[in-house]
């Protein structure tokens, strides 16, 4: 029991399993000396599912201390850059109705000036909402003008706007596979698992492998997706579904080309509602990757395929060349995610849906918890694990309350989707708490438990905002200096808004010139 | 890049270049694009920072000559206040480019003296000539080629040694602050030799640094930073 923990075995080898390797690895190679193994096992012969074809601006720093060069991971994984969301049709079903839910923070965030300049110019306002984005930072315009982030010039992984990732999950995966091999050290087997052996306190021994070895390890970390071999199948840990406050529970992706190389490549994930779901659509280098993901139970596989084609323009005698890859899920997670010497990371520890690509950003905080605070041996692991079941118990819940805001402030009532999302039964206590505070207050980082939120108060705004929201903030009135605040901030994002699309060259432009010259370090 | 054409010796038999030091003449630029081998002089005058290209990202060693776009505090009442001038604008408005598109890797036979007729220098009777009256390149223009064959070498050397530098981590980011009128301003895009980092290079690399003579021009770039503060004083004299 208080032998020093020194192999950590990862079983699975999609994006979750080679992330997790790499952030670990890379974490324990700068602080320590080499006395600990990495391996991970996977099997050649199950298919990965491949969700999350976009990051968060998370992933920069991840994959910078894992020492990958920012433009070579752009070229290999058909990488574009993202500057937020836009949301077309969630509130209502008029023509023009989206809004933005960009990645840099409001101007002057920090005493919500802005926000409540917005909110008084707009209370008596016709109109639901006149884009909050746009009047608090640039990045609504640099989405719809389809600019990059940032330019040639730009030092890799620096942004001038702040942004994350499209990526070609498959091609990651191999990526980041040959940088852990490669770099960090990782030891690769190739192997299924045929048993999972206990030891007499419940804890996993070792893997038995179709190729005649065993595998031990004193913490085994389950990347083996929705199977959930290890932690589910193996431990007996219980799955909390959420489908009755998250509805979606399938998708329907295809790969769409661009018409030519000089479509314009979208800077931001656009995810547009439907009768019974969303599309996402996200532009990469070489194509678009496009899904539908609905709720079985309100349409039918051939409705959804229907709306998905509509969509993008396909006439029906065209529809059969598309190879329509099909997933089913259920909504939910794990009761809990650390049990006895095995955690679990990506889709075996759970999957909610696409909306805001919070299921790769899971595996990197998880994979980070895990590499700092790493048990020193068995016996203080069950502390660490209680701590990381507290934090990703309360992570996933405030990612579903975020989730379930998108739907439950619509205003539509085309279907009995948006009818039954905005029913107040199917709102979770703490969301209907937080909306009864920010009818009356602008949300702002204090109103929340934990200090580093998976969702930080400024996406609150942009989607609460966005979604016709309105917080009385007036009851007290506005102090006159902050609304001269207010309008310097005005200005000056205008003025800011101005200069980036000035200055700022189009994603598809940059992406080009990366390839030919890549990005300096400095 | 704008329109060069072959030079001629018909065509442009009777050309002259106007190289009085002038804004109007083309001089009115902040920055110069200089090649390592021109330091040794060019320290002695000017503040030497590294950019990077806007067109391919890469770091170009330059000359700084001003804070703003146009302003060249080098110029002074008709005059250009430093014993060197450097190349990049001495061999205005000739440059080298290629006779045809040679099939091979072009070799310095293939290149080729160009002009660009819309350079405010070219006029038809202010300067040196181009041409004698036998149709003979004159001094001036054989002087010119030299200088334009000492930038085309230059620059491959000179990319030769950011290449260098950048694999030794020895470029950071700087930052020039300064205050004209009460409003502050800062210049960004400025990259220097990080003084620390050459300072903990071992031994193997100073000796490699060295041979190439890399050592010696870090040392330079670093002192010619402090040419900086004279473009300050002079600034504050406008």
């Amino acid at each position: 029991m208080n032998d020093t923990l020194k192999s950590i075995v990862i079983v699975g080898g999609g994006t979750a399993g080679w992330l997790s390797a790499g952030i670990i690895a890379a974490y324990l190679q700068k602080h320590h000396s080499l006395n600990y193994k990495i391996t991970l096992v996977e099997s050649s012969d199950i298919a990965t599912v491949g969700v999350g074809e976009g990051t968060w601006p998370t992933m920069r720093r991840t994959l910078q201390n894992m020492g990958v060069d920012e433009a070579q991971f752009i070229n290999q994984c058909n990488v574009t850059f993202k500057q937020g969301a836009k949301f077309a049709n969630w509130h209502s079903t008029k023509e023009n109705d989206f809004y933005y839910h960009p990645l840099m923070m409001p101007q002057g965030f920090v005493d919500n000036a802005l926000a409540a300049a917005w909110l008084t110019q707009n209370t008596d306002s016709a109109e639901p909402y006149n884009h909050f984005a746009n009047f608090v930072c640039p990045q609504h315009a640099l989405c719809e003008h389809n600019l990059a982030p940032k330019a040639l010039t730009t030092a890799q992984y620096s942004g001038v706007a702040n942004y994350a990732y499209h990526l070609d999950a498959g091609l990651f995966a191999t990526f980041l596979k040959d940088h852990c091999i490669n770099k960090l050290n990782v030891t690769h087997v190739i192997a299924s698992v045929l048993s999972v052996n206990n030891n007499v306190h419940g804890d996993i021994h070792s893997l038995s492998l179709d190729n005649n070895t065993t595998i031990c390890g004193d913490l085994f970390i389950d990347c083996s997706g929705f199977k959930s071999l290890l932690l589910g199948e193996n431990l007996k840990v219980g799955f909390k579904s959420c489908k009755d406050i998250l509805f979606a529970d399938s998708a329907l992706a295809v790969h769409m080309p661009y018409e030519d190389d000089t479509q314009a490549i979208s800077s931001h994930t656009i995810s547009t509602a439907q009768t019974a779901g969303w599309i996402w659509d996200i532009g990469l280098q070489t194509r678009r990757g496009v899904g539908h993901v609905y709720s079985s139970r309100h349409i039918s596989e051939e409705e959804a395929k229907e709306q998905l084609f509509d969509y993008l323009n396909i006439s029906p005698t065209k529809r059969a060349d598309f190879n329509v890859k099909k997933i089913s899920f259920e909504p939910g997670h794990r009761e809990k995610f650390w049990h006895k010497n095995c955690v679990a990371i990506g889709l075996s520890a759970g999957f909610l849906e696409p909306l805001e690509a919070s299921a790769l950003l899971l595996v990197e905080i998880s994979a980070n918890f895990i590499a700092e605070q790493l048990p020193a041996n068995r016996q203080v692991m069950d502390i660490t694990a209680a701590r990381f079941n507290r934090t990703f118990n309360y992570r996933w819940q405030r990612i579903i309350d975020f989730l379930k805001l998108h739907y439950m402030l619509s205003e539509r009532t085309d279907s009995l989707f948006w009818q039954q999302h905005c029913a107040e039964q199917s709102i979770p206590q703490s969301l209907q708490d937080d909306l009864a505070l920010w009818r009356t207050h602008i949300p702002n980082d204090n109103h929340f438990d934990y200090s580093v939120e998976v969702f930080p108060a400024a996406s609150y705004q942009y989607v609460l905002y966005g979604m016709g929201f309105k917080t009385a903030t007036t009851h007290y009135g506005n102090h006159p200096s902050a609304i001269k605040k207010a309008q310097n901030l005005a200005t000056k994002n205008t003025k800011d808004t101005a200069e980036l699309v000035n200055k700022l060259p189009d994603n598809r432009t940059l992406l080009k010139q990366i390839k030919q010259y890549g990005l300096q370090k400095i | 890049m704008t329109n060069a054409t072959l030079l001629d010796k018909n065509t442009h038999a009777n050309l002259y270049i106007n190289n009085a030091r002038a804004g109007e003449l083309g001089d009115n630029i902040n920055y110069i694009p200089i090649v390592a081998d021109e330091l040794k002089q060019l320290v002695l005058d000017y503040p030497v920072y590294f950019m990077k290209n806007p067109q391919t990202g890469q770091f170009e060693l330059y000359a700084l000559t001003g804070f703003t776009a146009g302003e060249n505090l080098f110029l002074h009442q008709g005059s250009w206040r430093a014993q060197h001038i450097p190349l990049h604008i001495k061999r205005e408005p000739f440059k080298l480019g290629l006779r045809d598109t040679p099939e091979t890797q072009p070799s310095d036979n293939d290149l080729a003296v160009l002009i660009n007729q819309e350079h405010p220098r070219v006029n038809a009777n202010i300067g040196e000539r181009i041409f004698d009256p036998q149709g003979e390149p004159t001094a001036y223009l054989n002087a010119v080629c030299e200088q334009l064959m000492m930038l085309i070498h230059g620059n491959k050397r000179t990319s030769a040694f950011i290449t260098t530098l950048l694999e030794h981590e020895l470029l950071e980011a700087v930052q020039l602050s300064l205050t004209q009128h009460g409003e502050k301003q800062t210049y960004t895009g400025l990259y220097a030799i990080n003084e620390q980092a050459l300072a903990q290079l071992d031994i193997q690399a100073l000796k490699s640094l060295h041979e190439m003579s890399y050592l010696q021009a870090c040392y330079m770039i670093i002192a010619s930073t402090g040419h900086i503060q004279k473009l300050l004083n002079w600034k504050s004299e406008l």
